[in-house]
């Protein structure tokens, strides 16, 4: 018993030594902190942005003709639309449909790809060929073009091309996974574990899945950006969030038409994106570096 | 070498067929009947029940599968509903086209790519080596279509410094078809005039499809060659008293260049995607534009066609891509 509790201590203990090692290297870094700046300013936009803009009632069908069209000014930094709305309150708010968008996107493909792709890796045989060989399928054409393709067949709205992105998505973590569960499952403590009888699970998520861990962060803090420029090019073709609804693909479809004498229409929501992508870029680098030991 | 050849041959024949059945499971979601929309709200309800005939409507879904399938394998892919022509007309009218940018985008790609990463290999740690990291990332932050917009403003409405829109200025004749390419064509014919002209109007296009990936490469390429540098056997080399230039070209550059042209393959493939958005703003009459407008307007058998295609062409990129990979590094070559 007091072995155990021993034991328990300090398995926690070096866990948590651990993240203070790899937040220390992390945090070396000024460029990952950077990235981590970005995105949580992103994230901060999304959610405080009822609270946040200068004019929440531009979100919706707002018309104001006496103020329409007009330059950044100290009234309205970002200018205004055809309409007379906010840029700047258009474009806060359309980080809140983008990052939901891949929040959810991910949160639903990674589990499943992560399961099929220890499955797969684990397991072998017919198993894996079947798996891998749907994977094939799906990867055989750019992710653009299938989400394109299923999101113009579905209701144009934001649910759809989330559903397009995600049945598009989730082969990325089944490959990824399964190459490393594959080559892990050969180690000497998952044979261990199988001797002791190990249940299929403890096997696939104790002892393989952690040591798969670190690939499928850095390349989910990636994806969270490629989500959300997928999102975008869906929604400037207008298969994503419809109108009044602001999303940067609509707006910078909308702006593009009155470039360039009203061009801040189109640049600041392109900022935006800009942003939010270098932000995530920059923070999968980061995590990428803080995991690789040798440097 | 024939065997590794044979098996991914194999393998890419499983995959388009995998791929077929999916683009036929997208094209039958859809709610409503496509052959009322293909006649339109005023046809009778006779002439909708013949096409319903002739569209093997009234079968099953395998068999409806199987006949597409055996028309797709035949290059019959029904009619567009858009154009009210034959898909396979459409295609080969607009398929060069993309070749032609893709082409001439994918070679930006390559050789800008080895350059900058080369350079910055090469003056490491220097501000060389900085300003292009920085670049990477603008490159790799700034959609390509957002690249599109912005290139299409500066060069062509701001400064007016070259024509854009379209594969040639109005008052430009085209030269004889030969390969439907018409840079190649008109420096098959001899034409410089259309030649330069064909040039201006594909460099934009070419830019903003390529920038994203080709900053990309440039700093895989660096890492590569910075993280092969401290191998021990470039050490041995060194020691042996080795010419610098020969470490450089027979023992640094080869395995280097590995992982990036891994990278490429997928980056050249992926430029058929982002063709999408670049061909529709640069008004570039190519399959891309095509397969857009016919997802925006349900045109079934023209997305399918689009699709299928780009899964073939895609496909011979991977395939082309293993072969130099295979090339390059003997464990993978010797391996099977």
């Amino acid at each position: 018993m007091n072995e155990t509790y021993k034991k328990k201590g300090f398995i926690k203990a070096s866990t948590i030594e651990n993240w203070r090692l790899y937040w220390y290297k992390f945090s070396r870094n000024k460029i990952s902190v950077l990235g981590l700046i970005l995105v949580l300013s992103s994230i901060f936009l999304a959610l405080a942005a009822p609270y946040i803009v200068p004019y929440p009632e531009h979100v919706k069908a707002f018309v104001d003709y006496n103020n329409a069209s007009l330059a950044p000014s100290s009234d309205y930094w970002f200018g205004t639309d055809i309409f007379g709305r906010d840029i700047l309150t258009r474009t806060i708010f359309s980080f809140r449909g983008a990052l939901y968008m891949s929040v959810i996107v991910l949160a639903i493909s990674v589990p499943v790809g992560t399961l099929l792709g220890l499955m797969a890796g684990y397991f072998g045989g017919w198993f894996e060929t079947i798996i891998m060989r749907i994977t094939d399928i799906f990867l055989s054409v750019p992710a653009v073009i299938l989400a394109l393709a299923i999101a113009s067949v579905l209701k144009p709205n934001l649910t759809s091309s989330m559903i397009a992105v995600t049945v598009m998505w989730w082969p990325w973590y089944t490959r990824l996974v399964a190459g490393m569960a594959k080559s892990t499952s050969k180690e000497y403590f998952v044979k261990n574990s199988e001797l002791i009888g190990a249940s299929k699970g403890y096997i696939l998520f104790r002892e393989i899945l952690p040591s798969c861990l670190s690939p499928i962060l850095t390349k989910m803090a990636l994806d969270v950006g490629w989500v959300l420029l997928i999102g975008a090019t869906l929604s400037y073709v207008g298969l994503g969030e419809q109108p009044p609804t602001p999303a940067f693909g609509q707006m910078i479809s909308d702006g593009s038409r009155y470039m360039p004498d009203l061009w801040w229409m189109t640049i600041f929501p392109a900022m935006a994106i800009a942003y939010i992508i270098l932000g995530f870029n920059l923070l999968g680098d980061g995590i990428s570096d803080m995991f690789n030991r040798g440097r | 070498m024939l065997k590794f050849l044979g098996r991914r041959l194999l393998q890419g024949v499983f995959v388009i067929l995998g791929l077929s059945i999916l683009i036929f499971v997208i094209s039958r979601i859809i709610p409503g009947d496509p052959a009322r929309m293909a006649l339109g709200p005023r046809a009778t309800e006779e002439a909708v029940e013949q096409l319903r005939e002739e569209m093997h409507l009234n079968d099953s879904i395998p068999k409806q599968y199987v006949f597409w399938l055996q028309g797709a394998v035949r290059g019959d892919f029904g009619r567009s509903v858009n154009t009210k022509r034959d898909v396979s007309e459409d295609i080969k009218d607009f398929l060069p086209a993309t070749i032609e940018l893709v082409l001439f985008s994918g070679f930006l790609l390559v050789t800008v790519s080895i350059f900058l990463g080369l350079l910055a290999a090469r003056y490491k740690d220097s501000w060389v080596d900085t300003i292009i990291r920085f670049t990477a990332y603008i490159g790799i932050a700034i959609p390509s279509f957002v690249m599109a917009i912005i290139l299409l403003l500066i060069f062509g409405l701001v400064l007016q410094a070259i024509p854009v829109l379209g594969r040639l200025s109005s008052g430009i004749t085209k030269p004889p078809n030969v390969t439907g390419l018409i840079m190649l064509d008109s420096l098959i014919a001899g034409d410089f005039k259309t030649f330069w002209n064909a040039l201006q109007h594909i460099l934009l296009p070419g830019i903003a499809l390529a920038l994203g990936g080709l900053m990309q490469e440039a700093r895989i390429l660096r890492a590569s060659i910075a993280d092969n540098m401290t191998k021990e056997y470039i050490s041995v080399v060194k020691g042996f008293g080795l010419p610098k230039g020969l470490i450089m070209r027979k023992y640094l550059f080869k395995p280097s260049f590995i992982p990036v042209v891994s990278v490429m393959g997928l980056d050249l493939a992926a430029l058929m995607g982002n063709a999408f958005l670049v061909e529709r703003i640069f008004n570039w009459p190519g399959i891309s534009r095509y397969g857009l407008n016919a997802m925006l307007t349900k045109d079934l058998n023209a997305i399918s066609a689009v699709i299928l295609i780009i899964g073939v062409i895609f496909l011979a990129v991977n395939i082309i891509v293993d072969i130099i990979i295979a090339a390059l590094d003997p464990r993978i070559r010797l391996g099977d």
